[in-house]
C-alpha cells in the first residue's frame, strides 16, 4: 500500500534514510486521542506522511509552491487518526531524490466505536492562525469540519457517506505557496498548517479547502505588524 | 498448651486491630476541622505530592496529567495541539455569550462586576455557599433567562469565559467560616471514602496511584485538578461536546468507578470542590485546560 501511495505521489519506490527529517510526534497515544505531528524537511518540494497500521496508509502529503523555493523550509503540521501501534513514515522529495524518516508510536488502549454525531449543526468555519517560527512563519488553519470515512453506524446500521476534506491550498497575495491533499485517516475539525518563509505586513493569506462531497470554503487574513 | 496460648494471643491480637479499626472512624469528630488542622491538611497533601513528583514544582500541578514525568511520551501531543488549541473556537462561543445582553438588557459580565476573583471561588457570603456555576444560574433566572445544567457544555464554556482572564491568578480560598469548613470535612469524607462497585476511593486512583498506568491512561494528580477546570478534553469530544465542568468530571469519574453519579451542583460535588480548592492553594488557575 505504501508502495502505491509513493508511485502516485512521488512517481518512484526507491527511498534513501534521510537524517535531516525532523518528526515530531509523541512517542506513546491511547486509542481514543488524535495524534498531533509535525514533520520538517529542509528544502523539500514533496512531503508525505503515512502510519503503516492504518487500512489505508495515507495521512496528508504537500507540495510547497516554486515561488518559496529559495528558501523553502518544508514543515507541515496535522493532527491523525491512528488505528494501532505502527510507524509514522515520513517522506520527502528534494532534488530528485525521496529521503525517508519514520517514528514508532505505541498507542494504548482499545478501540472504541463512537457514535457519530453527524454532519448536523456542524458550522465549517475556517480560522487562520499564523505564529513566528525559526524559518518563516508557521501558518495553519483550523477547520470545523466532520472529516468521516465511509462506513456503517456502530449503532442503528445505517450507511454513512463519506465527508472528508481532500485539498487544502495555501496562498499569499493570490499566489500558491503550498497545497495540501488529506486523506480520511485526519481527525475530526483538522488543524493543519505549513511553513512560509517571506510574509511581509500587509500581506493577505488565504486558505481554501474542498472536500470530497463538492463542498468548499475559505478564510483569509491580513498580516499584521510583525 | 503453649501452642494455645499463643493462638489465644494472635486471636486477641486480631480483635483488638478489629477494635481499633471500629474506633477510628468514630474518633474524627463531627465538628469542623480548626483553621490550623486545615492549614495542616494543604501542607500534609501538598508535600505528599511533591516527594512523590520530585521534580514538578507546585505551580505545574494546573496542567493535570499533561505535566507527570511519567506523562513525557505523550506531552508532546499536547503541547502540539496548544499551538492552535481546539478550544479556541469554545472559547469565542463562551466569551460570546458572557458579553451577550439577557432578556433584562443586563449581561452575565454585568452580574459579575464585584464578585471575587475566580480563584477565591467557592466563597461563603450572606448565609450561602457561592459556587461560580450557581451565581452564573443565579444571574441567569434574575435576568429572565433559562437556567443551565452545571454538566452541560453551555455551562463550562461561560465559566471558561469568567475564568480565562484569571489564569495564573493563584487559588485562594476563604476557609475561616464555619459553614465552608463542614463542606470542608464533608468534602474530605467524600474524597476518601470508597464508593461503587468498584470499590475505590478517589483518594485509590488520584492519590495513592497517581501517575501510574490504568489500562491506556495515566491517573492524574488529586493535587491541582480543579486548577484547569473547564478543560476541552478529547475523550468528550468524541462523545459530542468536548468542554466540560469540574462536576461533569466527578460524574463521570463516579461513573467509572460504578457508582451512581450524583447531579451537578449536588451539595456532596460542591463539598468535593470546596475540599480540592483548599487542597489546592498557591496553584495558579489556567483555564481552559486540555486533558485527554
Amino acid at each position: 500500500m505504501i508502495e502505491q501511495v509513493l508511485a502516485f505521489y512521488f512517481d518512484t519506490i526507491e527511498t534513501a534514510d534521510d537524517a535531516s527529517i525532523v518528526i515530531t510526534a509523541p512517542l506513546s497515544t491511547a486509542h481514543k486521542q488524535l495524534l498531533a505531528f509535525k514533520v520538517e524537511a529542509p528544502g523539500a518540494e514533496k512531503i508525505a506522511v503515512l502510519f503503516d497500521q492504518n487500512p489505508q496508509p495515507l495521512i496528508m502529503t504537500m507540495t510547497m509552491a516554486i515561488n518559496q523555493a529559495p528558501n523553502n523550509h518544508g514543515l507541515m503540521v496535522g493532527r491523525a487518526r491512528l488505528s494501532g501501534s505502527g510507524n509514522l513514515h515520513c517522506y520527502a522529495l528534494r532534488n530528485g531524490v525521496v529521503g525517508h524518516a519514520a517514528l514508532k508510536i505505541a498507542v494504548a488502549g482499545h478501540w472504541q466505536k463512537q457514535p457519530s454525531a453527524g454532519n448536523a449543526g456542524v458550522s465549517y468555519q475556517t480560522t487562520i492562525k499564523v505564529i513566528k517560527a525559526a524559518h518563516g512563519y508557521q501558518v495553519m488553519c483550523e477547520i470545523l469540519h466532520p472529516m468521516q470515512a465511509a462506513r456503517i453506524h456502530p449503532l442503528t446500521g445505517q450507511k454513512i457517506n463519506a465527508n472528508y476534506i481532500t485539498q487544502v491550498t495555501f496562498k499569499v497575495n493570490h499566489n500558491l505557496a503550498g497545497e495540501l491533499l488529506l486523506g480520511k485517516y485526519v481527525a475530526k475539525n483538522p488543524v493543519v498548517g505549513i511553513n512560509i518563509a517571506a510574509l511581509r505586513q500587509g500581506d493577505e493569506i488565504i486558505v481554501q479547502w474542498q472536500d470530497i462531497s463538492g463542498r468548499s470554503g475559505r478564510a483569509s487574513q491580513i498580516m499584521g505588524a510583525t | 498448651m503453649r501452642h494455645l496460648a499463643r493462638k489465644f494471643i494472635t486471636v486477641a491480637r486480631f480483635i483488638g486491630l478489629f477494635l481499633s479499626g471500629m474506633i477510628a472512624p468514630i474518633a474524627i469528630a463531627d465538628s469542623p476541622p480548626s483553621v490550623a488542622q486545615i492549614q495542616q491538611d494543604i501542607r500534609q497533601f501538598q508535600q505528599f505530592f511533591l516527594a512523590r513528583f520530585a521534580d514538578l514544582p507546585l505551580s505545574a500541578y494546573n496542567d493535570g496529567v499533561n505535566g507527570l514525568p511519567q506523562y513525557a511520551q505523550r506531552r508532546l501531543n499536547w503541547q502540539l495541539l496548544m499551538e492552535f488549541p481546539p478550544f479556541e473556537s469554545a472559547m469565542q462561543r463562551g466569551n460570546a455569550r458572557w458579553q451577550a445582553p439577557l432578556p433584562s438588557a443586563r449581561s452575565l459580565a454585568d452580574c459579575f462586576v464585584g464578585n471575587p476573583p475566580p480563584s477565591a471561588y467557592p466563597y461563603f457570603f450572606a448565609g450561602k455557599v457561592h459556587t461560580i456555576v450557581g451565581d452564573i444560574n443565579a444571574c441567569l433566572i434574575t435576568n429572565g433567562a433559562e437556567a443551565l445544567d452545571g454538566a452541560s457544555g453551555d455551562m463550562a464554556r461561560l465559566v471558561a469565559a469568567y475564568k480565562a482572564p484569571w489564569s495564573g491568578e493563584r487559588i485562594d480560598i476563604d476557609y475561616r467560616s464555619e459553614q465552608m469548613r463542614q463542606l470542608y470535612q464533608q468534602g474530605r469524607q467524600y474524597f476518601w471514602a470508597k464508593r461503587g462497585q468498584m470499590n475505590l476511593s478517589c483518594a485509590n486512583c488520584h492519590v495513592h496511584n497517581a501517575g501510574n498506568q490504568l489500562r491506556g491512561d495515566i491517573l492524574s494528580a488529586a493535587l491541582g485538578q480543579t486548577s484547569g477546570f473547564p478543560v476541552y478534553s478529547t475523550a468528550w469530544w468524541l462523545q459530542g461536546e468536548p468542554m466540560g465542568t469540574v462536576h461533569r468530571r466527578y460524574q463521570a469519574c463516579n461513573a467509572l468507578a460504578q457508582a451512581a453519579p450524583l447531579p451537578a451542583q449536588s451539595k456532596p460535588y460542591i463539598a468535593l470542590e470546596i475540599y480540592q480548592g483548599i487542597l489546592n492553594s498557591g496553584i495558579p488557575i489556567k483555564t481552559p485546560g486540555y486533558r485527554q
